[in-house]
């Protein structure tokens, strides 16, 4: 063994819902339904086993309608939904499971943060101290909707608004101290209500009155994840955040983006190695033929419209209004994520057509090879950059979830670049423990973030 | 006695009875316990439904939450939407039903949760309706009135149907062939512009295998009834004498019909709290030692009385017919009644309160059987709610000895006949009796 500890988190992009990739997937057995939880149970047990640190659900409150004005193409190909409320599978996934962490996205524009201080902290006693969440401030005008709110809020002002509400939370969490609860049977006493304080918050965007009617949890607080990538979500993250997952596709912007998260924690007053970067990336094995190649048995015009949907949701805005065979430049997009990984693959400007068409077999940093070739590349990356770990996206069928857990995972596990996972350790615990940070510094520290 | 009726359980994902010595092997903060009673009261009691009751906010008087915190009593509650989840996973048959209100929701973040938990429940998921608000905890500096409570649940509810409505049934295609998920033309924006509530829609999952979760409500005043009558496919109602459930039954039934509603597509149900010993005089031994626990006292039950009155009654004489002046009417709609009804001082109304009390049925396990089979076929129906912390002492004598003498005389549930917990509740041939009579048997 040598080196630090790498973390490996799975990050399911689709959500709890199939998304096009998992559903029309030959792979995927017919029997096995997208709409129970078995399948999901199934595949996270294979991440428990094997060392994968938690995983992440993303969500959308809305179903996108950017390419045509129309939910129609998304609805038909089931492109960025369905969408079901991972709140609702985290505690079946922590029922079947015994170490790994199950971080459900949560948006602060959608829920009340009394409710959602709550919800946490009754799934941090349900799973026993495992519960994460990944923290959004924001989505599609349409989520917004939903909502009966006419739009979203503008973006640098939900961070304003999330730093409150985060803060708030916290507030909530820390509003039993701890050795409130003392349970005495003989004198009937459960609590010491002298040890119970209300939070009082009035803030700019949110009232409080409090204590929490849930008493203190397993990890004290969840585990904070967090993805933006913005200077704003940066702040944030130094701020608030306990892991950030981002998507990099050079050794060099992964080593500055780690940087400057880091120098955002220090300048938040928190250690740097307070907060764990981890980078999306997407193994395919050798030995599993073709395995990120999505073979999709519709033709290619429903290819292009698959695409183009996509790319529309991503973008956010309507690229039915676009030339096909024309670069696309000069409309802003140049620096959004996905085109940077287009224009560095081939250095010239790609035409939307052939965007569109990539989009159904996309992925970011595609680490192929035989296991222990990906177990190397993986190595070099992480101690070239430095840390923290990988956020692994790849196909959400238990095919592929089994390949990368026992080849990949395992022979990282093997090489002692991977702890064994631990069911006595608190997700908190577990993420504090690799890096030598005291996992106690902050719980119970409400305020002492600045 | 020939009146079938359906068993439901009552409780909450709270501290009451952390004292218990069932909580020295389980811990009331975690779901093996509910886990393993749930299972019980499914595989072995037959019951249709777990009803959790909830609160979000620790109760207070006056801004004083100190002895709520200080015995773990009223509003020391987890939140039972995660619980619920986790329960679908280790049952197969008996209905889930969930306390939230229409006044901290959202609505299509409730729409949401119900409709998935549906799902991942296989069709088992169930709505207990209520209005309370979330007062400071939500920002929220003043109150609403009742009238305007149930105004807003009235919309609130119509909203949350359309959206469980904005897929039809067969709009999902999972056409392989074609790469086609859904059917769009099948697929309806809700577009929903109300007096309280807006909301565009659709649903961003396909509809559930019930539709709409089981709706269930416990209004007790006028406007509540109203509602009930008109939205609820279970009642639940705290009364005190068979003659008082009848009364209500008969009530709900008949406005029911006003509205052109079948009053037999609603169950009502009345709560009880069995004592249940090998003997009556050991069952009544139980009730004197449950009431002599260190945190069934006077100061609880004063406690319990003013927050749910509005109404502080710490200062009041004990020892007088308790007082029903200045009490916070939107607070406390049937409470006062249940003990006026009885005459009760306040020392009794307070101690009745620590208790959480209800209709008391006590005795051995046929007498008590005997006793709830005497009180439905008096009522008519429809079921009985037994009311009590969920745990082994509690539970297994109602499975393992209660349960059996009543399917030997053929009044409960003896098997599930389908997979939703809607077509469970409302099938007429759910006991064996009711099989029988319905194939013109004679008993």
């Amino acid at each position: 063994m040598s080196g630090k500890r790498m973390h490996i988190a799975w990050f399911s992009g689709h959500g709890v819902g199939p998304g096009q990739s998992t559903w029309s997937d030959d792979r995927l057995p017919a029997s096995l339904r997208w709409d129970r939880p078995d399948a999901y149970v199934e595949m996270t047990r294979v991440m428990d086993r094997s060392g994968v640190d938690f995983l992440v659900f993303a969500d959308t409150l809305g179903i996108p309608d950017l390419y045509r004005g129309s939910i129609d193409p998304y609805l038909e190909y089931a492109i960025a939904m369905p969408k079901m409320d991972p709140a609702i599978l985290a505690p079946i996934l922590a029922a079947t499971t015994s170490s790994i962490g199950i971080v459900p996205t949560l948006t602060t524009t959608f829920y009340p943060p009394y409710l959602l201080a709550r919800l946490l902290a009754t799934l941090d006693h349900v799973t026993g101290g495992r519960i994460g969440w990944n923290i959004v401030t924001g989505g599609i005008e349409r989520g917004a909707q939903n909502f009966g709110l006419a739009a979203m809020p503008a973006h640098d002002s939900r961070y304003d608004m999330a730093d409150e509400y985060v803060e708030l939370c916290e507030k909530l969490w820390a509003s039993w101290e701890p050795g409130a609860v003392i349970e005495d049977p003989v004198t009937g006493v459960f609590a010491d209500p002298g040890k119970v304080h209300t939070v009082d918050h009035a803030g700019e965007h949110y009232a409080c009155r409090g204590p929490l009617n849930v008493v203190p949890s397993p990890q004290g607080r969840p585990f904070l994840v967090q993805a933006g990538s913005s200077p704003r979500g940066i702040e944030f993250a130094g701020r608030h955040a306990d892991a950030v997952i981002t998507n990099k596709n050079t050794i060099e912007d992964m080593r500055a983006f780690r940087e400057r998260i880091r120098a955002s924690a220090v300048a938040a007053g928190r250690e740097p190695d307070a907060v764990k970067v981890f980078f999306i990336v997407s193994p395919v094995l050798a030995e599993s033929p073709d395995a990120l190649q999505v073979e999709h048995s519709a033709g290619a015009p429903a290819r292009l419209q698959m695409g183009l949907a996509q790319l529309s949701a991503a973008f956010g805005t309507d690229l039915s209004l676009l030339p096909l065979d024309e670069p696309i430049t000069g409309h802003g997009f140049d620096r959004n994520t996905i085109m940077e990984q287009f224009v560095s693959d081939g250095g010239e400007v790609p035409t939307l057509r052939q965007v569109a068409e990539r989009m159904g077999s996309w992925v970011s940093m595609p680490f192929e090879g035989s296991a222990d070739e990906i177990a190397d590349r993986m190595e070099y990356v992480f101690d070239e950059v430095g840390g923290d770990g990988f956020a692994i996206r790849g196909h959400w069928i238990p095919d592929y979830v089994n390949d990368i857990c026992t080849h990949v995972v395992g022979t990282l596990v093997r090489r002692g670049r991977i702890a064994r996972p631990d069911p006595a350790l608190t997700l908190r615990r577990r993420m504090g423990a690799c890096s030598g940070v005291t996992p106690a510094t902050r719980s119970g520290n409400s305020a002492g973030l600045g | 006695m020939v009146t079938p009726f359906r068993l439901i359980w009552f409780t909450s994902f709270g501290a009451r009875h952390w004292d218990a010595l069932d909580y020295t092997h389980y811990d009331w903060r975690r779901p093996e316990i509910y886990r393993d009673m749930a299972r019980l009261l499914e595989k072995r009691g037959g019951f249709d439904a777990i009803v959790f009751a909830d609160g979000p906010s620790v109760a207070t008087i006056d801004g004083d939450f100190g002895p709520f915190v200080k015995y773990g009593l009223d509003g020391v509650y987890n939140d039972p939407v995660p619980l619920l989840a986790a329960l679908s996973w280790h049952t197969e048959r008996i209905g889930l039903v969930g306390t939230l209100s229409t006044s901290t929701y959202p609505p299509f973040l409730l729409a949401r949760l119900f409709a998935t938990l549906d799902h991942m429940s296989s069709g088992r998921a169930g709505w207990n309706l209520v209005t309370s608000e979330g007062g400071p905890n939500f920002g929220a500096a003043t109150h609403m009135s009742k009238q305007e409570r149930y105004d807003r649940a009235d919309e609130y509810l119509d909203l949350v149907e359309r959206l469980w409505d904005s897929w039809e049934p067969g709009a999902v295609l999972l056409d392989r062939a074609s790469g086609r998920f859904a059917d769009p033309s099948k697929v309806h924006e809700t577009n929903f512009e109300g007096r309280y509530f807006r909301s565009r829609g659709p649903m961003t999952l396909p509809r559930s295998p019930q539709g709409h979760p089981v709706i269930m409500q416990a209004g007790g005043s006028d406007r509540g009834r109203q509602f009930a009558a008109r939205h609820a496919e279970i009642i639940i109602s705290h009364r005190n004498s068979p003659e008082a459930m009848k009364d209500f039954r008969e009530d709900l039934r008949a406005r029911m019909r006003t509205m052109g509603r079948d009053p037999d597509t609603c169950k009502i149900f009345f709560t009880v709290r069995p004592f249940i010993g090998d003997t009556l005089a050991e069952a009544k031994a139980m009730r004197t030692n449950a009431l002599s626990s260190p945190t069934i006292n006077l100061e609880v039950g004063l406690a319990a009385l003013s927050a749910r009155t509005g109404r502080d009654y710490r200062n009041d004489p004990l020892d007088e017919p308790l007082r029903t002046e200045a009490v916070d009417e939107a607070a406390s709609a049937g409470i006062l009644e249940q003990h006026t009804e009885r005459g009760e001082t306040l020392r009794e109304a307070a101690m009745s309160e620590a208790m959480k009390e209800t209709f008391v049925v006590e005795g051995d396990p046929r007498q008590v059987a005997e006793r709830f089979a005497e009180v439905m076929d008096y009522v008519g129906g429809d079921g009985l709610a037994i009311r009590e912390t969920m745990m082994p002492s509690t539970v297994l004598p109602i499975t393992d000895r209660v349960a059996p003498v009543l399917r030997e005389m053929g009044l409960v549930r003896d098997r599930y006949a389908h997979e939703t917990f809607r077509e469970n509740l409302l099938d007429p041939a759910f006991a064996a009796a009711s099989r029988t009579v319905a194939a013109g048997g004679v008993r």
